[in-house]
């Protein structure tokens, strides 16, 4: 068993990724170095390439299909035990067979993958909508606590969107954060913006907010479950028209 | 003078029984500088207590109506605080909520404020300054007054992704009962119309490169159920005439909410027809997306929804001739009819049967409900049910099992020998 190590970021992964498939090794696994364990098995440490990911990116591209990437993406950012292999297995079979094998559910490698991809999918379309901004110093900042890494996936939407005003997104979980401003948008770190945490700025459209999601509930219809089956309770803790309710006993 | 926390409040809950929620149907980018965008799919920001999607901000303009609608919680006869916001109020708030994540765009209704043509024009007031004043690219649905000149429903829908009318009642005998002032007529008017410059509007976007767009995530409607006595045949007609005559997105049903006592509506202790509502949107989901008639869901024989099993599965023990289908050789339109098989399992099945033929785990891992499905389907030739699809106690078996009820000795289930599912595994024909 050969145990590739790569730098933990998904370039970095593709770059293994070339490394196997030139390798032919049967039996090989993958692992991220903040995952790594010393063990016996043969170890080789994988330094990112840019060309060689850039060549595994155009193959996945032109092979196989532009979507196929962003969706074997959202698959690693599920961050599994033993996707990557998982990724490498699948891959495998598609360019070996030439086409795109993502119908292929009865292989349980690639329902694997498809099931990662979409768990990682359906969060980000959660947080598309629960996700809620706050003023705080001329900016809008929005905190996140994510189960799976959404936060590339949920990017582009934002700054598409939000084009005429800065904004910051923090995922608390992956203690990611990523600042837009006039078209100009990046990943940065987490404590270049601790200092925002201690502004409270006294917002009346909270007020409102409030308001407004208490008013339009129908009373003679109240349905817990569904709400919760909807919006899990983990995802609770940032929004604002949530702060006040009483905690919901949902047997 | 009302503050606008104060107009919100009650111009939300004015709002709330109209129970159209979506912010589908239309797609637009962002434009550097300018908010807003549109998903195709729409998106859900919140949840209410009632299990609702909120994705819009939902409220009247105003609701100091003049029209005297018996069951309608605005009427100007009722005892309520009334309200009305300024253009200028609705747009800013709309924009500040948008801002923050908080909404996908506005959806706005109204009370008839004077008469129809002058609410209309308050309204797209309203959606002029969000458009053209503020650039705003998110989601609006505005909602059409009915008997209001044609040329105001022409500027609404330039202005909004999707409008829409209310039938608020099946027939014009029950309209005329609960809702003097509104006309069965001069409702479907506008549904016509809007109809029509759909049609017009799809060539006129191929033909000319900067062609407006009109309405284009299209036009619903809404009906009451519980309130009068339409059986569910009628609004399954009714709504299929919709949708292929007119060509609306949806049609919502809502339940009757008994918040007046008169004589002419249901008695105020009456429970609201959740479960009915249920059914129905059951049915329309089967007429929309799996190719169903009306007539096959429901005929004057079955005029009224199986409240304890849904309509797919009450097709299926009418009809046990047409099963099992055997998985691996089925088309995609027969398994569409196979209970406990969706539309997304149905399209896996097909696309994954190109690569190897289908056993019970491959349906598994696809998302198929074996609970329901084994009774209609053979895998491989192999039937995985206790029982055949003609069996009479089926319907018992596979009944939605959420109302529990301690079961009689006496039942004639139990007597003629009959044993249950989880007991064990044989069923003994009746």
């Amino acid at each position: 068993m050969l145990y590739l190590i790569y730098d933990g970021s998904f370039p970095g992964f593709l770059t293994a990724v070339f490394e196997a498939f030139e390798k032919k090794t049967q039996e090989l696994d993958f692992v991220s170095v903040q995952n790594h364990v010393p063990s016996f098995y043969e170890e080789h440490m994988v330094a990112y390439d840019r060309k060689k990911a850039g060549k595994v990116y155009h193959a996945i591209t032109q092979k196989l299909c532009v979507s196929c990437y962003d969706r074997i993406f959202h698959a690693w950012l599920s961050h599994q035990v033993g996707i990557e292999r998982d990724i490498f297995l699948f891959l495998k079979m598609s360019f070996a067979s030439g086409k795109n094998l993502w119908a292929m559910l009865s292989e349980p490698v690639i329902s694997r993958v498809s099931t990662a991809a979409r768990a990682v999918e359906r969060e980000a379309e959660l947080y598309l909508g629960i996700l809620r901004f706050r003023r705080a110093s001329g900016i809008y900042v929005a905190d996140i606590s994510s189960k799976r890494e959404v936060l590339p996936v949920i990017v582009p939407h934002f700054s598409q969107r939000f084009g005429d005003s800065p904004f910051l997104i923090r995922d608390l979980n992956f203690s990611q954060a990523f600042f837009c401003a006039k078209g100009k948008s990046e990943f940065v770190r987490m404590e270049e913006f601790s200092d925002l945490n201690k502004i409270s700025e006294n917002d009346e459209f909270e007020t409102m907010w409030k308001a407004y999601y208490r008013s339009v509930s129908i009373k003679e219809r109240k349905n817990p479950k569904v709400m919760q089956s909807h919006m899990p309770k983990y995802t609770w803790k940032y929004l604002i028209e949530r702060e006040d309710m009483e905690r919901s006993r949902v047997r | 003078m009302q503050s606008i926390l104060k107009k919100l409040e009650i111009l939300s809950d004015a709002a709330k029984y109209d129970v159209s929620c979506s912010s589908s149907g239309s797609k637009r980018g962002g434009q550097a500088g300018k908010l807003g965008s549109a998903l195709p799919a729409g998106c859900c920001h919140t949840w209410t207590e009632d299990g609702r999607c909120v994705s819009l901000l939902k409220v009247l303009m105003s609701n100091a109506c003049c029209y005297n609608c018996i069951y309608c919680i605005n009427r100007s006869s009722n005892d309520v605080p009334r309200a009305t916001f300024s253009p200028r109020e609705l747009a800013d708030l709309t924009m500040e909520f948008y801002r923050r994540n908080y909404i996908e765009g506005l959806f706005l209704s109204s009370a008839v404020v004077k008469n129809p043509d002058y609410t209309m024009e308050r309204m797209i007031q309203v959606l002029k300054i969000l458009r053209w004043e503020y650039g705003f690219r998110g989601y609006i649905h505005a909602k059409i007054i009915p008997s209001s000149a044609p040329e105001l429903v022409e500027e609404i829908g330039c202005l909004a992704d999707r409008i829409s009318v209310n039938m608020e009642f099946a027939t014009p005998r029950s309209l005329a009962l609960l809702a003097g002032e509104k006309s069965h007529r001069k409702i479907l008017e506008p549904i016509n119309y809007i109809r029509q410059r759909t049609v017009q509007n799809t060539k006129e976007l191929v033909r000319y490169r900067h062609a407006k767009a009109f309405a284009p995530a299209g036009q619903t409607t809404q009906v009451i159920i519980g309130a009068t006595p339409e059986r569910d045949e009628l609004l399954l007609r009714m709504s299929e005439g919709l949708y292929r005559k007119f060509g609306l997105k949806r049609v919502y049903y809502s339940a009757y909410i008994p918040l007046v006592s008169d004589t002419k509506l249901p008695a105020v202790t009456t429970m609201p027809p959740l479960r009915r509502e249920h059914r129905l949107y059951q049915a329309d989901w089967l007429l929309r997306f799996y190719g169903f008639e009306s007539r096959e869901i429901l005929d004057e024989e079955h005029p009224d929804l199986d409240l304890e099993v849904d309509p797919k599965i009450s097709y299926a023990l009418r009809h046990p001739e047409l099963y099992p289908v055997e998985i691996n050789r089925a088309d995609y339109q027969t398994l569409l009819r196979v209970p406990g098989i969706g539309v997304v399992s149905a399209r896996r099945i097909i696309g994954a049967r190109r690569y190897a033929s289908l056993d019970e785990m491959a349906l598994k891992r696809i998302g198929v409900v074996l609970k329901r499905a084994k009774y209609f389907i053979t895998v491989k030739g192999k039937f995985l049910g206790e029982c055949t699809p003609d069996n009479p106690y089926l319907h018992e078996v596979l009944r939605d099992r959420q109302n529990f009820s301690q079961m009689s000795l006496y039942d004639t289930a139990t007597v003629s020998g009959f044993v249950r599912e989880e007991k064990s595994h044989v069923l003994l024909p009746g």
